[in-house]
C-alpha cells in the first residue's frame, strides 16, 4: 500500500541546511492502522506529507498503490491523492463560506461526477460521522469535535484507501478525541481503510496496531 | 464547479461587496461609454444624403448689406444675380446652388410645424434653388428636383426626404400627396413634387430628421430668402481658389461676401469639436476601469495570500494547479457576474423610460453585451497572475504556514 524505502528530506536554504528526515524505511500494508509520534520537530508531519504526495523527498523511494511516485508529474499525484487519500488535520481545514455539505463534497468536484452524486455522497458520508443534522451548518457553527467529524467525512467521501490524520485530537478535549479515534478506528475495522496518524498521545496510540516512533528525523522504533 | 464558486462567492458577499460595487460601477461607465461609441460609429457609417466634398459654401449678408447702403429689393436681387454668373463663367466652377442658412454644419436649424390628414407634424424646412441637389449630389427616390416649370405652379411645389414619408405618410405614396400650413388666416398647401433619401445636415452625429424643401429663385422676396450660395468646384481647384471667388466676388458685391470655407472643412471642424466633447468622458471612463482593475488586482493578490490554507486543503484533496488557477478566475468572474447583472438591471432602465430617444435599443443592448465582454475581460486579465501564484503555492507549506 505505502512503501518507503531509505527516503530522505532536507530543507535548503542559501545559509542552511536541516536534515528533517534519515533513511527511512516504513512498509504499510493495506488494512493497517499505525500511529506515527515522537515530539516536535522529529518529522512526523514531513513523514506524513510525504506519504501523502504532498512533499517530495529529497532521496529514496516512495510507492504509493504500487506506483513509484519518483518520475511522478504533480498533476498524476493530484489524481493519485483525490482517489486513493484522505486528509485529516489538526486544525481541521475546512472552508468557513461553505456549509457541512458543501465542505465535505468538496474533493468530489475534482473527479467526474454529477452534482446529485456528489450530495448523494456527501451526506452518507456524514451520516457514518454521525452528522446527519448539520448538512445546513457552517463550520463556525459546530464544536471542535463536529469540525473534525466534518474533516474526516471530507477525508471519506471519495472512498480513499488510506486516510492519513495529523493529530487529529490535537485540539480536542478527552472526550472529544475518544470519539474521533472510534470513528477511526470503525472506518479501519469496518471499511478496511488504511489509516496513519501522527499523535502525541501514547494513550491513542496504544489503541492502534502499530506505533512508529521518530526522533530527529530517524526512526526509532 | 460553476455552481460552487456561485456558493462561494454568495456566502462571501459582505467581503466581496466593496470590490462587486466596484465592478458594477465600472460597468456603468462602460455602459455609457460604448453606448456613446456605438452611437457614434453607427451614425458615422450611415449616408448623409449628401456629398460634401468639393463643394464651397459662399456667405453673404447681404440683409446687413441693403441696410448700411440702402439699396432697393431689386438691386440686391441683382447683385446675387450678377454673383452667380461671375462664380459659372470661372473654370473651376461646376455648377452653383443657393440655399437658406440652415446648411450642413452650419450650426442653425430652422422648424415649424404643418398639417396633414388633420394631424400637426415638425419639419426642418430649406430653401434652396434648382440647382441645390446637383451641387450636393442628392440622389432623388421618387419623383423630380425644382425646376423652370414651378414658376407657373397653381400649389407650392415642396420636395421632402424619406423621413418625411415615413413619419407622415406610412405607406401612402409621397407624391402629390398635400401638407398645409394653417398659420395664417389663409391656409397654404404644399404639393409633393420629390422624395429624397436622407438629409442629416446637422453632421453625423444627428439623426435623420423629416426635412421639406422649398425652391426659392432669385425673384422670390427676400423675406425668406436664400442668401448662401453653394459652389460645386473641380476637384483640382485648389485651396487657392476660395480666395479667388472671395475677391472676385466682393468687388462685385461691394463687400458682402463674408466667407468662403469648403463644406468639408465644415465636416472636419465639427468632427473634432464631437471628438474633444468625448476625451474627458474618455479619460474618466480610463481612469476609473484602470482603477478598478488596479483594485481588483490587488484584491485578488491579497486574497490568495489569505487563502493558502484553503488552497493547500483544495490540492490536498486533488485539485490540480489548473484547478486552483480556474478557481480564482472563475471566482472573480462570479463577482463580475453579480456586479453586471445589478448593472443590467440599471441600464434596462434607459431604453425603458425612454431617456434617450435618439439611441435605438438595440444600441442600449448591444452596449450591455459589449461593456459585459469588457468587464468579463478586464477581470479575467487582472486574475491571471494571482491565480497563477495560487495555482503553485505547494500544499505542503500551505497547510504548515495555517
Amino acid at each position: 500500500m505505502i512503501d518507503l524505502t531509505h527516503v530522505e528530506k532536507v530543507y535548503r536554504t542559501s545559509t542552511i541546511e536541516t536534515l528533517a528526515l534519515k533513511d527511512i524505511n516504513l512498509r504499510i500494508n493495506p488494512g493497517a492502522f499505525l500511529s506515527i509520534m515522537g515530539p516536535s520537530g522529529s518529522g512526523k508531519s514531513t513523514l506524513l506529507n510525504i506519504m501523502g504526495l504532498l512533499d517530495d523527498p529529497t532521496g529514496g523511494q516512495v510507492q504509493v498503490d504500487g506506483q513509484q511516485i519518483a518520475n511522478m508529474k504533480d498533476d498524476e499525484m493530484a489524481r493519485l491523492r483525490n482517489r486513493r487519500i484522505g486528509f485529516v488535520f489538526q486544525s481541521y481545514h475546512l472552508i468557513n463560506d461553505l456549509t457541512v455539505v458543501d465542505n465535505v463534497e468538496m474533493p468530489l468536484l475534482y473527479r467526474k461526477s454529477t452534482s446529485a452524486e456528489r450530495r448523494q455522497k456527501a451526506l452518507a458520508a456524514l451520516d457514518k460521522v454521525g452528522l446527519s443534522a448539520r448538512t445546513r451548518h457552517f463550520p463556525t457553527q459546530l464544536s471542535g469535535g463536529q469540525c473534525q467529524r466534518v474533516a474526516i467525512a471530507r477525508a471519506i467521501v471519495g472512498e480513499p484507501q488510506i486516510i492519513l490524520a495529523d493529530e487529529p485530537t490535537g485540539n480536542l478535549d478527552s472526550v472529544m478525541s475518544d470519539e474521533i479515534l472510534d470513528i477511526l478506528m470503525n472506518l479501519n475495522k469496518n471499511e478496511g481503510t488504511t489509516i496513519v496518524m501522527v499523535t502525541h498521545n501514547q494513550q491513542m496510540a496504544e489503541k492502534t496496531e502499530r506505533i512508529v516512533r521518530l526522533c530527529d528525523g530517524s526512526q526509532v522504533d | 464547479m460553476i455552481r460552487h464558486m456561485f456558493k462561494l462567492i454568495w456566502n462571501r458577499k459582505r467581503r466581496n461587496y466593496l470590490l462587486i460595487s466596484e465592478i458594477f460601477f465600472s460597468f456603468v461607465v462602460l455602459f455609457a461609454v460604448s453606448t456613446f461609441a456605438l452611437f457614434t460609429g453607427i451614425r458615422l457609417s450611415e449616408p448623409l444624403g449628401f456629398d460634401y466634398e468639393d463643394v464651397l459654401v459662399v456667405q453673404t449678408n447681404y440683409e446687413d448689406a441693403q441696410q448700411t447702403d440702402s439699396l432697393s429689393e431689386r438691386e440686391v436681387k441683382d447683385i446675387m444675380a450678377t454673383m452667380e454668373r461671375e462664380l459659372r463663367s470661372c473654370r473651376e466652377v461646376v455648377d452653383v446652388a443657393w440655399g437658406s442658412s440652415n446648411l450642413p454644419w452650419a450650426g442653425s436649424m430652422w422648424r415649424t410645424s404643418y398639417i396633414y390628414d388633420g394631424i400637426e407634424r415638425d419639419y426642418s424646412i430649406h430653401y434652396v434653388s434648382d440647382h441645390f441637389a446637383d451641387v450636393m449630389t442628392m440622389p432623388l427616390l421618387e419623383g423630380r428636383w425644382f425646376n423652370a416649370d414651378d414658376d407657373a405652379a397653381a400649389i407650392t411645389p415642396i420636395v421632402i426626404n424619406r423621413k418625411v414619408c415615413e413619419t407622415t405618410f406610412g405607406d401612402k405614396p409621397a407624391i402629390g400627396q398635400i401638407i398645409t400650413d394653417d398659420d395664417d388666416e389663409t391656409p397654404v398647401d404644399f404639393v409633393v413634387i420629390g422624395v429624397v433619401d436622407e438629409y442629416r445636415y446637422r453632421g453625423e452625429m444627428e439623426v435623420s430628421e423629416p426635412s421639406i424643401f422649398f425652391r426659392r429663385t432669385h425673384e422670390d422676396s427676400l423675406t425668406l430668402y436664400a442668401g448662401t450660395a453653394l459652389v460645386k468646384v473641380r476637384p483640382d481647384a485648389g485651396v487657392g481658389f476660395q480666395k479667388t471667388i472671395t475677391d472676385r466676388l466682393a468687388e462685385i458685391s461691394h463687400g458682402w461676401i463674408i466667407g468662403v470655407e469648403a463644406l468639408e472643412d465644415a465636416r472636419n471642424e465639427s468632427l473634432r469639436n464631437i471628438k474633444i466633447n468625448a476625451l474627458p468622458g474618455v479619460i474618466v471612463a480610463l481612469f476609473l476601469v484602470f482603477n478598478v482593475a488596479l483594485g481588483l488586482f490587488g484584491i485578488l493578490w491579497y486574497s490568495v495570500s489569505r487563502r493558502r490554507g484553503e488552497i493547500g486543503v483544495r490540492r490536498a484533496a486533488g485539485a490540480l494547479a489548473a484547478h486552483i488557477s480556474w478557481q480564482i478566475i472563475g471566482e472573480a468572474l462570479v463577482m463580475a457576474t453579480f456586479a453586471i447583472l445589478v448593472g443590467i438591471i440599471l441600464a434596462i432602465q434607459v431604453p425603458l423610460l425612454d431617456i434617450q430617444p435618439q439611441i435605438s435599443t438595440a444600441i442600449y443592448l448591444l452596449a450591455m453585451i459589449c461593456s459585459s465582454l469588457m468587464i468579463y475581460m478586464i477581470v479575467a486579465v487582472c486574475a491571471m497572475y494571482p491565480s497563477r501564484l495560487a495555482a503553485r503555492i505547494q500544499p505542503a507549506e500551505a497547510l504548515h504556514d495555517e
